[in-house]
């Protein structure tokens, strides 16, 4: 038998350099929008979908939050993009996930493999888009700013 | 032949798969019958379910370029994800595999629309101010 020797190793390697490169582009990132403030500052990208059509997307803000809460203001962050502040939990475990199931040896709790949550998380993340448009005063929360 | 791994299609004679690099076997290999142990209270059941074909879903993928790209094309990303799921419940693998593919494109797609105008109008922004 040949695979005798080709026993996978838990992250290929093409995999790991992708986390790697992924890593010290968060850092890269993380340190750009820990030292400015997109509010203040103009280096940062415009959103295309507003610059093209003058409404909020789903990710309008993140930059901003991204920032407050990279200074632990997480209740100004989620003034600015509330949906982010709240899927950040999940995504950091989702991410770290595969590495904590090298060292465990068996599959982890995995909340998004049912269709029905996804889903969920589909309407949600729609219903958030609407929402944070309308020209009320209850939703202008969810708006940016 | 469908990786047990990653869920890519290989064609039937290799022994390893192109995507992952995990043997390709037609079955698992056998294991030693394990001693029955007595199951007492206040303990976890023992894992007796053996993992499906694991075939990613690029929902986080999805969610981020949605919420950091700024382009709705990551909202197409979720529902092919979500597809993915349905498809592995009813067992068509194949499907799955497909929708899996279109999660991953739409992610790419989102990502590279979102981000390489970005990084061109920062760099443009940064020579200005040099």
């Amino acid at each position: 038998m040949t695979h005798l020797h080709t026993r996978p190793l838990p992250l290929s390697i093409p995999r790991m350099l992708l986390y790697a490169v992924v890593i010290v582009g968060l850092i890269v990132l993380g340190g750009i929008l820990f030292s400015l403030d997109p509010a203040r500052s103009n280096i940062f990208p415009l959103c295309p979908w507003y610059t093209a059509t003058g409404t909020f997307c789903p990710g309008c803000g993140s930059q901003r939050a991204m920032h407050q809460l990279l200074h632990g203001h997480v209740f100004r962050a989620l003034g600015y993009n509330a949906m982010l502040v709240l899927c950040l939990p999940l995504i950091g475990y989702e991410l770290i996930r595969p590495l904590l199931q090298c060292c465990t040896k068996r599959p982890l709790f995995n909340p998004f493999r049912r269709p029905g949550a996804i889903w969920l998380l589909f309407a949600l993340i729609v219903a958030f888009w609407i929402a944070r448009n309308l020209p009320l005063a209850t939703f202008n929360l969810l708006a940016p700013g | 032949m469908y990786c047990r791994h990653c869920g890519s299609s290989n064609p039937d004679r290799r022994e390893q798969c192109q995507n992952c690099g995990a043997p390709l076997q037609l079955a698992p290999p056998a294991q030693p019958p394990q001693p029955v142990q007595p199951v007492q209270y206040g303990q976890p059941a023992p894992l007796t379910y053996q993992p499906q074909i694991d075939i990613p879903n690029y929902l986080v993928q999805s969610i981020l370029v949605t919420l950091f790209c700024c382009l709705p094309f990551g909202i197409v990303s979720i529902v092919y994800a979500a597809q993915v799921n349905s498809h592995v419940l009813s067992g068509n693998y194949q499907a799955a595999v497909d929708a899996s593919n279109k999660a991953k494109t739409w992610c790419l797609v989102s990502f590279l629309v979102g981000v390489i105008p970005s990084l061109l109008g920062m760099l443009v922004i940064c020579a200005r101010a040099a």
